[in-house]
């Protein structure tokens, strides 16, 4: 590990160990450019009791390996879905285990420009030297071209369409044109192997509608979904909002059924729940990110508020603040929810629930 | 004497244990083949040795009384029994069938002798672990598919050891095997080798169960009870009923995919896969570009070489096409990382590819093939209920449906229309009381019955099963509660689960409340007046539930000034009909609770809260004093444009609260006397809207209690006509005409 002082190191330091292991003993073939194989990359994502790794994507192996795939092959890799679905995380240790880097990386939005995303110029220089390769300052883009690595766009369709198509023949034909350099070798920077681009994109925000055909073409697109399964999204919860309420100092965690009846009410308004959930979804974001922070929020009122553990009434003063913020349709659905669906339910932690309704007007 | 016995376990459908089979039998050449399949059929094994094309199947039908079954054993070309069958006979083994006959209790419920049991189709986790698919179709591609054939016998023994150790086997099972058993001990009594073929679930079972005593005879085949009908026939199937995705208790996904795979190999199957995708969307205008073919092509064979394989299987292929030619963000994850039917959702892309996978291939039977039930049974039910088309020209037959439940006529005139048989044609609208049909020749006639046969045997069974198929392509509730319709209208009162779990989900799933309604006040009438069986009664009355509790979340989710919805009006009289005349599991205090919240509240639309207020009448939450009460005070706060709105409905779910003296009338009066003319000019058409609710007489009455407010006591408001009836006739005339012009140009009146 790196030294304490980071707040977050990237995923290539904060899992080096696992990384070694895997390079050491990767025999399979690897495309070229990239620091493992693809068996191997499964590994480190999906993980291998074998070898000690903890599997890091919940979701389903397919939507990896389609995804590794699509890099090795000449295409980009666009990954779409709900916001707090792991998309970012999920594209982090791709390039992590792939290029041993997760670093290169744009964040798009209204402001971006090209130079945010090729190259741009160290003015100082520029006046001094004119156009040089000494002048020139790389942007993600060039220095994932010139080393082989794996470059991240995030919230891609944020930018500009026309910042967008800058990726056009860098996704194509592979080479960054610089015609400030003039008639000179380095004008041209012809990718090298390992090179490619995983955007990210989000279902809420502008869609892809907005994104060129032409740019549509040179991405595979893969939807990441929110976990399908009630179990694996409960265990995630359960242990995600434990390390975060240690981390706040709250010696409890919030009790079973008060997490039973959290992500139950979460898939039920995202529209993923069981038998019971014919409902619209919410326009606010109920992703099992939210769902943990909801968690982690009603762990903190419950100790610190009341010295006891958290409640079903936290849950639904979490809904009415963070939830359903700003958005009266979605205050509506949720009061809608309790009155109708929640008032029948059986268990205390139920009943708890819908006799906290009142505190969404509040 | 057990060395001379010879068990393939196999999986139906599968191409890999067809192949299997083939070895087998060119290694043992064995004196007996023993096939698990319907044992009354053995005497007319000859049938199925014609030069047919399949898919085909065995079709057993089983009447008794008024029970009802069928059940299916379709064949294609690369079924391991069908090849055990073909290839044992030609090659001079006695061939036999081993397995009960279709319609005995043990097979009762089974639909498809061939199709996986659901405790069957669920891989145990750790071999989805250890193979990394998801799905028992993927998980048996990659353990018995895609590898090399080398030891594959091996593989499936301990895999269907394994499976019959974990999934307990059924009591219906047991008794199938017993007498699956004795056929075996006796084979083996006769001497020569015995190979048998049969479902890999119960070859463990054979095995341990042909270990006793040699039988002296072969196990008797049990007859039909003296009272039941039985009949086992041979039709043509389709690809399309082989799918697991088409969802009708099938074998394998994807028959086209295992049919390339047979025919022309494991690494031509997905070229053709892929073609067939890329042309199924060209025909329909979607764009795939070559460079869209090579990357999916690409993807592909990257895909396969990650998972280990030597060619591309099925599920690298659907995610090979899923990965590259899809650009949208999918609402739901790819439909086979599930075992499910597509549902309404589904990218259109991955409805057509599952589609190309899915294959449009018909059987076809050889003309030496004993005609289909069905076509005797259509021919013999029109002569012996007088439907024959004459022999020049049509003939008009007019069948009142006054006596619903019971007109042989109608109800095989219906069943004929349901399955297409050409040359009948209805003349009336369909829920006419008096039904007008026309029927004449039609060179078609004899293909549509043959195609018709397919379906079942009897015009019934072959309606029912037609309806079923509708069921399955129908999206929405309304269109689904209207094929329940049909069946009854049809006298087909079969209704399979399946179709009701589609009906359950459409009702979840429907987004708008007009649609809504119209379905939920089918169902009602079907609840309260179709001849229904008791369970059927209570599957229909959990789909009113789903229906009431989804029309309830929508009811309260309306808000906004909007203008008069009759479909909005319609739902509450859906909701309230089914709360008061179902025995639904929703409370009435649920409903009532709903539409008190929504007729109070000043921000749903003014028809809502008028209909709900009306719901609470006449649901007798409400008194009608009271209700006459709270609709004064609302129609006083509502803006005027409103007020026919609000009224229409009101009246439209309750019109009894004007008999009440609570001053409604006199309050609505007032409301109506302070319009000025814009504000009438606006209201007018709800307002009529919401007094043409009211019939003649009732109209009649308010009429004089108006005029009576308005100083005009006794007026006699009712004068004859002085148009002559033929100006009448002809405006009459004029007003269909305007309506057929006016809809011409998409405008409804």
């Amino acid at each position: 590990m790196s030294a304490p002082s980071i707040q977050r190191p990237p995923a290539e330091v904060r899992y080096q160990a696992e990384l070694a292991r895997l390079i050491a003993q990767d025999t399979a073939p690897r495309p070229p450019g990239w620091r493992l194989s693809l068996q191997a990359v499964r590994s480190f994502l999906c993980g291998d009791k074998k070898l000690g790794i903890e599997a890091k994507f919940v979701g389903n192996q397919g939507l990896v390996e389609r995804a590794m795939v699509s890099l090795a092959t000449q295409r980009g890799l666009l990954l779409i879905g709900e916001p707090g679905t792991a998309k970012s995380m999920l594209s982090e240790l791709l390039a992590a285990a792939i290029s041993g880097d997760s670093s290169l990386v744009i964040q798009g939005g209204a402001a971006t420009g090209e130079e945010q995303i090729k190259y741009g110029w160290n003015y100082a220089l520029l006046l001094n030297e004119g156009p040089t390769t000494r002048a020139l300052v790389p942007g993600p883009v060039y220095a994932g071209m010139a080393a082989g690595k794996l470059v991240r766009f995030e919230e891609i369709t944020r930018c500009p369409s026309e910042v967008q198509d800058a990726l056009l023949s860098i996704l194509s034909d592979r080479v960054l044109a610089i015609p400030e350099l003039g008639d000179v070798p380095e004008a041209s920077l012809l990718a090298r192997a390992g090179f490619n681009v995983i955007a990210t994109a989000n279902t809420r925000d502008r869609g892809v509608n907005d994104m060129s055909a032409a740019l549509k073409r040179r991405f595979n697109f893969e939807t990441v979904h929110p976990i399908g399964d009630f179990a694996t999204e409960l265990a995630l919860v359960e242990r995600q909002s434990a390390a975060m309420l240690e981390a706040s100092g709250v010696p409890r965690s919030v009790p079973r059924d008060v997490l039973e009846v959290l992500v139950t009410t979460f898939r039920d308004l995202r529209g993923s729940g069981g038998e019971a959930s014919a409902m619209d979804r919410l326009n606010t974001i109920m992703s099992t990110a939210e769902a943990v922070s909801v968690a982690h929020a009603a762990g903190i009122r419950g100790h610190y508020l009341r010295g006891g553990d958290a409640s079903p009434a936290d849950i639904v003063e979490s809904l009415a603040g963070v939830a359903v913020k700003d958005n009266s349709q979605d205050l509506q659905r949720v009061r809608r929810y309790l009155e109708q669906k929640v008032k029948d339910r059986k268990g205390s932690a139920w009943k708890a629930l819908y006799e906290a309704r009142h505190l969404l007007d509040g | 004497m057990v060395e001379r016995l010879t068990i393939v376990g196999v999986r139906h459908h599968s191409p890999a244990c067809a192949r299997l089979v083939q070895q087998t039998l060119a290694r043992l050449r064995p004196r007996f083949v023993l096939i698990e399949g319907p044992d009354d059929f053995n005497g007319r094994l000859g049938e199925l040795t014609l030069d047919h094309e399949p898919p085909i199947a065995l079709f057993t039908h089983h009447f008794r009384e008024d029970q009802r079954y069928a059940s299916w054993a379709p064949f294609c070309v690369h079924s391991p029994e069908w090849v055990g069958l073909r290839e044992g006979l030609a090659a001079g083994a006695e061939v036999r069938f081993i397995d009960l006959p279709g319609w005995t209790d043990a097979l009762r419920g089974l639909e498809n002798r061939y199709a996986d049991g659901p405790a069957r189709a669920d891989p145990s986790a750790a071999l989805a672990e250890a193979t990394g698919e998801i799905g028992y179709d993927a998980v048996w591609d990659a353990l018995f598919e895609l590898p090399e054939p080398d030891g594959l016998a091996e593989r499936l023994t301990v895999y269907f050891d394994g499976l019959r150790e974990h999934v307990p086997a059924a009591p219906s099972d047991l008794r199938r095997e017993e007498h699956m058993g004795a056929w075996i001990r006796w084979a083996l009594g006769q001497g020569g080798e015995v190979l048998v073929i049969c479902g890999g679930f119960h070859a463990p079972a054979l095995r341990a169960l042909a270990a006793g005593p040699a039988e002296a005879s072969p196990p008797e085949v049990p007859a039909p009870p003296a009272d039941a009908r039985c009949e086992t026939w041979l039709i043509p199937f389709t690809q399309r009923r082989l799918d697991s995705f088409a969802g009708y208790a099938s074998g394998l996904p994807s028959p086209a995919w295992y049919r390339w795979v047979w025919d022309e190999g494991a690494d031509e199957a997905p070229r053709r896969a892929l073609r067939a995708t890329a042309e199924r969307l060209r025909e329909r205008n979607q764009v795939v570009s070559v460079a869209d073919t090579i990357a999916a092509w690409t993807q592909a064979l990257a895909l396969a070489r990650l998972r280990g394989r030597t060619s591309v299987g099925r599920v690298d292929l659907l995610d090979a096409v899923a990965s590259t030619w899809v650009k949208e963000a999918l609402d739901q994850p790819l439909p086979w990382s599930e075992r499910r039917t597509l549902s309404a959702a589904t990218h259109p892309v991955l409805v057509e590819l599952v589609a190309a996978l899915s294959g449009d291939r018909r059987g076809t039977l050889h003309p030496d093939t004993p005609l289909p039930p069905l076509a005797h049974h259509v021919a013999r039910v029109r002569e012996e209920l007088d439907l024959q088309a004459p022999a020049v020209g049509s003939r008009e037959v007019v069948l009142s449906t006054s006596q619903p439940d019971h007109d042989p006529r109608r109800f095989a005139l219906e069943r004929m229309l349901l399955l297409g048989i050409a040359g009948i044609v209805r003349a009336s609208r369909p829920d006419a009381l008096e039904q007008r049909y026309v029927l004449g020749r039609h060179p078609d006639a004899e293909v549509s019955v043959l195609e018709a046969s397919a379906y079942g045997p009897t015009l019934e069974s072959a309606a029912t099963a037609r309806l079923e198929e509708r069921a399955g392509e129908a999206q929405s509730f309304p269109t689904l509660v209207a094929v329940l319709t049909a069946a009854l209208r049809a006298g087909l009162s079969r209704l399979s689960q399946r179709a009701l779990d589609a009906l359950e989900d459409a009702a979840r799933a429907e987004r708008e409340l007009g649609p809504l309604g119209t379905g939920l006040s089918g169902l009602v009438g079907i609840l309260r007046h179709g001849a229904l069986t008791p369970s059927q009664r209570h599957l229909l009355t959990a789909v009113a539930d789903a229906a009431v509790d989804r029309g309830l979340w929508l009811v309260e989710g309306q808000t906004g000034d909007a203008p008069l919805d009759l479909g909005r009006i319609g739902a509450v009289v859906g909701l309230r009909d089914a709360s008061a005349q179902v025995a639904l599991t929703i409370p009435v205090d649920r409903v009532a609770g709903v539409f008190t919240r929504v007729s109070g509240r000043a921000d749903a639309p003014a028809d809502l809260r008028g209909a709900c207020l009306g719901g609470l009448a006449s649901l007798g939450t409400e008194t009608l004093e009271r209700t006459a009460e709270l609709a004064l005070t609302a129609v006083d706060g509502l803006p005027p444009t409103r007020l026919g709105d609000y009224l229409a409905g009101l009246l439209t779910v309750a019109r009894e609260v004007l008999s009440t003296d609570a001053g409604l009338v006199e309050g609505i009066d007032g409301a109506v006397g302070a319009l000025d003319p814009v504000e009438f000019g606006v209201a007018l058409p709800s307002l009529r809207q919401a007094f043409g609710v009211l019939p003649p007489r009732e109209r009649a009455d308010l009429a004089r209690v108006v005029a009576a407010l308005h100083g005009a006591p006794g007026a006699n408001l009712q004068r004859r006509l002085t148009a002559s009836p033929v100006d009448l006739h002809h405006a009459a005339t004029l007003q269909v005409h305007a309506r057929e012009l006016l809809a011409n140009h998409g405008i409804r009146v």
